[in-house]
């Protein structure tokens, strides 16, 4: 975990600007012990790539790549 | 002119997992049928076979999943979801605007990165487990605390003898009238040095001891 200060998104370094709701193992790292998805003060991204993360996690979810709950 | 008329698409498929071969390839010929019927144009496909689910839908485990990457007009696009919604065999779809800039990743490929990331943590979790176990026991320095605790004891000495010299001097002047109060206070603190004094040189005895 960065430092609070100094840190950056984690879609912004890499630059991926569009979030596949196919990659389930990026898709993961973003959701707690109970497949919730992590806030933005924990997850480090910024507004509008954790927007575009919410949405990938609630497609992966309706398909069944990912749980609601655990 | 005509790119920018038709946008690009990703539609995901779940169908039944025990339809047989020959009955999955009518269906997905169907959708094809579908899309192309409409203006579609498909440009990738890619079946990932029969996958277990996260969680069970409609009392199943298990779901063939197949993903078609195509373009069309956006109008269009509604005319898809009443052949899909009708027909039985599909249990979910998934129709996803893709922007113009995007790679095409299949499933194997997102499967191959997640296990070498997976490898790579575990070696920095091994090589954390080794360089634990090797600093740890660096940390013995005890015998110069005892030296420092030692001195302390006697710089606690010279702290306490001037404090409690002051006050005798200074209550009897400001307090003249009321003699017996002072009388009390002057034979405690008396009393008290003593005890210090027996402590001090208890503890000059033997330093070890702790207040």
């Amino acid at each position: 975990m960065p430092s609070y200060k100094n840190r950056k998104c984690h879609f912004c370094e890499n630059q991926l600007e569009h979030i596949d709701y196919k990659n389930v193992s990026l898709i993961e790292k973003f959701t707690s012990q109970y497949f919730k998805i992590v806030p933005r003060y924990y997850s480090g991204a910024c507004l509008k790539h954790q927007k575009k993360l919410t949405t990938a996690i609630k497609n992966a979810r309706i398909m069944g790549l990912t749980s609601f709950i655990r | 002119m005509e790119n920018l008329e038709t946008t690009k698409y990703e539609i995901m498929l779940i169908l039944l997992p025990d339809l047989g071969e020959e009955k999955t390839k009518n269906e997905l010929d169907e959708v094809r049928s579908v899309i192309s019927e409409n203006g579609g144009e498909i440009f990738n496909e890619d079946l990932w076979g029969v996958r277990e689910f996260a969680y069970r839908i409609k009392k199943l485990d298990e779901g063939y999943y197949a993903v078609f990457n195509f373009t069309m007009e956006p109008g269009k696009l509604k005319k898809l979801d009443k052949p899909l919604v009708l027909n039985q065999s599909v249990l979910r779809y998934l129709i996803v605007k893709t922007p113009n800039s995007h790679e095409i990743i299949t499933l194997e490929e997102y499967e191959e990165k997640a296990a070498k990331e997976k490898a790579e943590e575990d070696k920095k979790k091994e090589e954390k487990e080794k360089g634990k176990s090797a600093p740890r026991p660096k940390p013995k320095p005890k015998p110069k605390a005892k030296v420092e605790k030692v001195e302390k004891v006697e710089k606690v000495e010279k702290k306490e003898e001037p404090k409690k010299e002051e006050p005798k001097e200074e209550k009897p002047e400001k307090e003249e009238e009321p003699k017996e109060e002072p009388k009390k206070e002057e034979k405690k603190p008396a009393a008290k040095l003593d005890d210090v004094d027996e402590r001090l040189r208890s503890i000059i005895d033997d330093p070890d001891i702790s207040l």
